[in-house]
Formats: structure tokens, C-alpha cells, sequence
């Protein structure tokens, strides 16, 4: 349904040049003239060469970082620019999840706004009066459609926009990081909503968000100035490789209200973590314990080590403690930040004294399954029901 | 199954580029009639005069004119019509061509995040524009009648080419306006000259005053397209004699050749223009 080859696209970074190169372009194009393919002064390919293949019941992801000419790709696909080099051929109705309500006008109610939407996506007069009921159930705004959307807030505008988009039957969708805003609900709906629209057309999928690339897509490819390196099925690879580029993460060590934390490192085993940190205490606190919070690295929260009940004794002043904690790995690939939180028993029950954040850093080499960060190993074996349900008693 | 082709090296001529626009009329036309609505709704919502913003500018115009001239400020000749009625359907005209020639980059600067974001068939843009203008000549059209009717101005067989010429009028504004756009688009200069030349340009025309046939302004007058267009208009409308027929109708050809050309050019334009005006 859809075939790239060897697509490029050239901007310039400077912008007088490039309105200059603009009228160049304009009338070399009027005149029938081939276009310039060596870059000029100040110019670079923001996309160069790309190629690729999507048939029907096809998701294919682009992720890279921001610059990687995914969204200048995306246009080109969407046949808002032209390519440099190369062609695009798309067979059937192309539709776009890029900007969701573009076009809207703030001081008309909602209601006027999906009609002027509706048809500058290409739907007719009819069409959305037969599915108005429908987009405005999916958006849940009943109520305000009668309202300026000035008044609606960011939020309401992106549901809008994408009830009045979700309404499209493309045979190509193109979508570009709009499951991004919205609440989580909304967002479940709109993912929803697009792996329903998956069976019946080629997907082409940018976005930033692991889950939501190794969720959908069946094929990847990674983009990294311009140049792009195609996966094919293999989306954990790829998805290996964007993540193997994410930002340094440098462990520092910080100083909170009369602690201190002196040195600290966690290291990871084939069966265990082993966290130690030393930290050095001004104030007499009675008796403190720990906890550690464990993030991947898109800072997300996927684990806590809980304190096991042991506390320990700060009874003088500038006394310095090393701890120890050694926990089980359950953890794939890739890097690993640590927070310590810090606790002080009281009467009261506990009350926090400290959170070390970024206290300690770590990196599991190896190949990763998928783009999960935790594994379990299990005992696999035939079972009866009545085997676990005693098994869970105990 | 609708297939499109995006290629670097695809030349399409002239005559595929219009049958592209032809093919796509009814989108472009449906896009056109929402975008004037929109742009309708929400002007008058914010405006408290409405509609009257559309004749406003011309009769505050007309009214200076004719409050000079009975002021014995300034003195030509006799108008073949009463003087209000003569300055008035000259300003109405000008105003017509005006926003005939502002209205594509208008349009098209003014949707410009559209066109960015969303794949739209782009002529709609120019063809709201084109709506818009209508609209408001409607209304002009009222205010003309309802001053002939106080003036007791009678008219003839002639005004049959009054249409004619109120079209020709805004072909001749839209089809510049047009071939405006590419370098309009990229570089705001052209916006700025033409808010300053317009003015100048219609002083040039014999709008407030009846056409002179002497001297350089007389040879000049001879020469300027639009003298043609608004005189003959304007002496079909007060039943006058059409004096320049001939020059009138080759008026009309050029322009004809000139809007073909410049849509042609528009959308050939556009992606290029689009790549290099932001994201």
C-alpha cells in the first residue's frame, strides 16, 4: 500500500538562505528545471534515503530522536512537501492523526468546529452529520459542544480533534505522537480506537513511547539524522538501539539536611543487585531505615525495595553509616537510577528525612527480551487448579 | 483504489495540473464553503457593525469626496451622473478590486497552519477568499441600488454588462492576487507594497473623478487596464455610452490567460513554499 524509495529531503539551517533557495527552487520547478540534489551552502538532509515497504494490516514504527526527520518524512508522506529525491506511492485514502484540530477556530462553539474539521479532513457535509453523534459520545462532551472553544481546555480541544479524526476509514493512517496529551483514560481510548482501525489499513506510527511502539507496531524502523536503519519484524532490536541512545544518566550524590551521602554504587549480578551507599549523618536521628526506588531509564518508577524491618542506630553526632542491600535482578537490559529515600522512626510511625534522588546508577549489558525492563522466571509444568490454589495459601 | 505518487523528478503540464484542479472541484468547493463560513461566523460574532464593515470604508470614502467637491476644494469637470452616485459605485468598484487582489494571500496566510499540517486540497483555500469577496459585494450592490433609487437613477439595456464587468473586475484583482502568492508567501515585503501602492494606484484611476483625455494623466489613463474595467462597469451600470468596448474585452482575455496560468502556478508552488514557511 505503501512504498518509499530512496527518499530524501534537504532544509537549510539558515532562514534567509533557505527563502532565497526557496525562490530558486520555484522557478527552476516553473520551468520545468531538475532540481538541485548536492547541497548548497548552509543546507543538510534531513532525510536522506529512505526506504521502505508497508502492506495492508501493517504497523510500522519510526522512532529516533528529536531531529531524525521522522516528522519530515511523515510529511512528505502525507504529500504536504515534496521529496528532494526519491518517490512515494501510496495506494487508497490517506489519513492523519498529525496536529488534531487544526483549523479550529477558538471563538466558534464545538459543534460549528467539527464541521469545519470534519470537512477539512476530507469528509463530505453529510458524512458528518450521519457520525456527529458518534464523535461527540467518543470525545464524552455532550454538554459544551455548544461552547466557544476558547473555553474548552487543552485537553477537550485534542478529544475533540481526535473523535472528529478517529472518524476517518483510511486505508493508510499516519500518526504522529498525538496519543501524547489526554488523560490516561482518553489515551487508552484513542489506543484502542487506532489498534481497531489497525486490521483494515497500513499504520505508519512515530512516537516517543516504548510501550506504545512494542504494543502496536510489527515493524520498526530507527531514525538518526536523516539516515535510517530498518528493523523489519525485529522491533525489539530496534527498539534496543533507540533506547541504547538515550540520555547519560550521571549518578550524583547530594547533601540533604545534615546527610550526606559520602560514596555509593550499585552493581548488579547474574542473580542479584547489590546496592551500597555510605552516608554521613550530622544530627543524632534515633533510628532510620531505607527504601529504594528503581527507575529505567525514561526515569519511569519500576520497582521499590522496601525496608525488611532492619533499622539502624544514629546515636551520635557526625557518625557515618555503610549499608548494604542486595535484592533479587529481575531486570532485563539496559541503564538503572536509584533513589534513596531516607526514614526516621518515631512514636508517630515513620516520617521521611531525605530523598537522595539519582543517588545510584547502574547499566545491565545483554540483549533484552523486549522493551519490558522486568522478568520473572517461573517454573513452567502441568497443573491442576486445586495445585495453586493451596500453593497461594501458603 | 486511489493512488497517489509523490516523485522529485515529476513534471506534470499545465494541462494535468488543471485537470487535477478540475477533478477535485467539488472537495476544494466544499472546503471553500465551510472556510468562508467559519471565517463569516466568526468575523461577525466579534464585530458589532456585522455586515456594515463591508460598504463602510467605500461610503466614508465617497463621503470625503463629495464633501470636498461641494466644499470647492477641488474642481474637474461634470460627472454624467450625479457626482455621489459617480464617486460611489467608483469607490464600490475600486474596493471590489481591492479585495479581489489581497484576498488569495489573505487566504492563504491566514490558513497557513492548514496547509502545514493537513494535506487540504489547496485551491479551496483561494476559492473561500473568492466566497467571502462575494459575499461582501452582495452587500455592496444593496447600498448601490438603494442609492440610485434615492437619486432616481433609471437604467437601461447596459447594465447587462454590468455583471460582466463587476467579474471582470475581480478577475482581474484575484488573478494578480494570485501570481502574488509564491513570493508573497516567502517574504512579507510584497504584503507591505501592496497596502502602500493601492492607494496610490487608485488615484491614478479615475475612481473620484470622471476620466480625463488630456495630457500624461489622459495617456495614461488611455493605458490603465483597470481605467478600462471601472469606466465600462461603471457606464453600463449609470447607462452610458461603452466607449471602449474593444479594449474591454481584450482586458478580459488577457486576465482569462492570467488566472489560468497563475492556479497553474499556485499549485505547483505550494509544497515548496510550504517547506520553507515553518513547521
Amino acid at each position: 500500500m505503501v512504498q518509499v524509495k530512496s527518499v530524501s529531503k534537504k532544509f537549510s539551517k539558515d532562514f534567509k538562505k533557505s527563502l532565497q533557495y526557496g525562490l530558486t527552487d520555484l522557478t527552476k520547478e516553473l520551468f520545468g528545471h531538475k532540481r538541485n540534489v548536492t547541497l548548497r551552502k548552509t543546507e543538510f538532509w534531513a532525510v536522506r534515503n529512505v526506504s521502505f515497504n508497508l502492506r495492508k494490516g501493517k504497523c510500522l514504527s519510526i522512532v529516533g530522536h528529536n531531529g531524525a526527520g521522522k516528522s519530515t518524512l511523515l510529511k512528505m508522506l502525507n504529500g504536504i512537501i515534496k521529496p528532494d529525491e526519491g518517490e512515494i506511492t501510496i495506494h487508497g485514502r490517506v489519513g492523519a492523526l498529525i496536529e488534531l484540530g487544526a483549523g479550529f477556530n477558538p471563538i466558534l462553539t464545538g459543534r460549528e468546529n467539527v464541521f469545519s474539521y470534519g470537512i477539512v479532513l476530507g469528509f463530505t457535509h453529510q458524512e458528518i452529520l450521519n457520525k456527529y453523534a458518534d464523535i461527540v459520545e467518543f470525545a464524552e462532551m455532550g454538554e459544551f459542544m455548544e461552547t466557544p472553544i476558547q473555553n474548552y481546555s487543552s485537553g477537550m480541544k485534542i478529544r475533540l480533534g481526535f473523535a472528529v479524526a478517529a472518524q476517518m476509514e483510511p486505508d493508510v493512517l499516519i500518526i504522529d505522537e498525538v496519543l501524547a496529551v489526554g488523560d490516561v483514560k482518553f489515551r487508552i481510548k484513542c489506543f484502542n480506537k487506532i489498534a481497531e482501525l489497525a486490521s483494515s489499513c497500513a499504520i505508519i506510527f512515530v512516537s516517543h513511547n516504548v510501550q506504545h511502539v512494542s504494543r502496536i507496531s510489527n515493524l520498526l524502523i530507527f531514525m538518526e539524522s536523516g539516515q535510517s536503519t530498518d528493523y523489519g519484524r525485529d522491533v525489539d532490536a530496534g527498539m534496543r538501539k533507540y533506547l541504547k541512545h538515550d540520555v547519560e544518566i550521571k549518578s550524583k550524590s547530594k547533601e540533604i539536611r545534615g546527610m550526606k551521602i559520602l560514596d555509593s554504587r550499585a552493581k548488579p549480578f547474574k542473580d542479584r543487585i547489590e546496592f551500597q551507599f555510605q552516608m554521613l549523618f550530622e544530627n543524632k536521628m534515633g533510628k532510620v531505615f531505607f527504601e529504594l526506588d528503581l527507575f529505567d531509564s525514561e526515569l519511569k518508577l519500576i520497582a521499590k525495595i522496601p525496608s525488611d524491618g532492619e533499622t539502624f542506630d544514629i546515636d551520635n553526632e557526625n557518625q557515618t553509616i555503610s549499608i548494604k542491600a542486595v535484592s533479587q535482578n529481575h531486570l532485563t537490559s539496559g541503564k538503572f537510577v536509584v533513589n534513596i529515600w531516607a526514614f526516621r522512626l518515631t512514636q508517630d510511625g515513620k516520617k521521611i528525612v531525605g530523598n537522595f534522588q539519582n543517588a545510584m546508577a547502574f547499566e545491565i549489558e545483554g540483549e533484552a527480551v523486549s522493551a519490558t525492563k522486568v522478568v520473572f522466571d517461573a517454573d513452567w509444568s502441568l497443573g491442576s487448579f486445586s495445585d495453586s490454589q493451596e500453593s497461594s495459601d501458603q | 483504489m486511489r493512488k497517489v505518487h509523490y516523485s522529485a523528478t515529476q513534471r506534470d503540464s499545465i494541462w494535468r495540473i488543471w485537470s487535477g484542479i478540475i477533478r477535485s472541484f467539488s472537495a476544494s468547493h466544499a472546503l471553500a464553503l465551510r472556510l468562508f463560513k467559519r471565517d463569516l461566523n466568526a468575523e461577525y460574532r466579534r464585530t458589532i457593525l456585522g455586515i456594515f464593515w463591508a460598504f463602510i470604508p467605500p461610503l466614508l470614502t465617497s463621503g470625503l469626496w463629495i464633501f470636498l467637491r461641494s466644499n470647492n476644494v477641488i474642481s474637474f469637470g461634470a460627472t454624467s451622473v450625479p457626482y455621489p452616485l459617480f464617486v460611489l459605485t467608483g469607490t464600490m468598484l475600486w474596493q471590489i478590486f481591492n479585495e479581489a487582489i489581497n484576498a488569495p494571500l489573505a487566504s492563504v496566510g491566514a490558513n497557513k497552519n492548514l496547509l502545514l499540517k493537513i494535506n487540504i486540497p489547496r485551491e479551496g483555500l483561494l476559492f473561500s477568499g473568492l466566497y467571502m469577496l462575494l459575499f461582501n459585494l452582495t452587500v455592496k450592490m444593496i447600498i448601490i441600488a438603494l442609492a440610485f433609487f434615492i437619486f432616481g437613477q433609471g437604467i437601461s439595456i447596459r447594465i447587462l454588462l454590468f455583471p460582466v464587468g463587476v467579474a471582470s473586475i475581480i478577475l482581474c484583482g484575484f488573478s494578480l492576487g494570485l501570481l502574488l502568492v509564491p513570493i508573497g508567501m516567502l517574504y512579507g515585503d510584497l504584503r507591505r507594497i501592496l497596502i502602500a501602492v493601492l492607494p496610490f494606484l487608485m488615484y491614478l484611476t479615475p475612481v473620484i473623478y470622471p476620466p480625463v483625455k488630456n495630457g500624461f494623466l489622459g495617456v495614461l489613463t488611455s493605458l490603465n487596464p483597470m481605467a478600462i474595467l471601472l469606466n465600462t462597469t461603471r457606464d453600463a451600470l449609470t447607462d452610458q455610452p461603452l466607449t471602449s468596448l474593444n479594449e474591454f474585452l481584450l482586458i478580459n482575455v488577457v486576465v482569462l490567460l492570467l488566472t489560468f496560468l497563475g492556479m497553474a502556478i499556485y499549485k505547483i508552488s505550494m509544497p515548496l513554499i510550504i517547506e520553507r514557511i515553518g513547521s
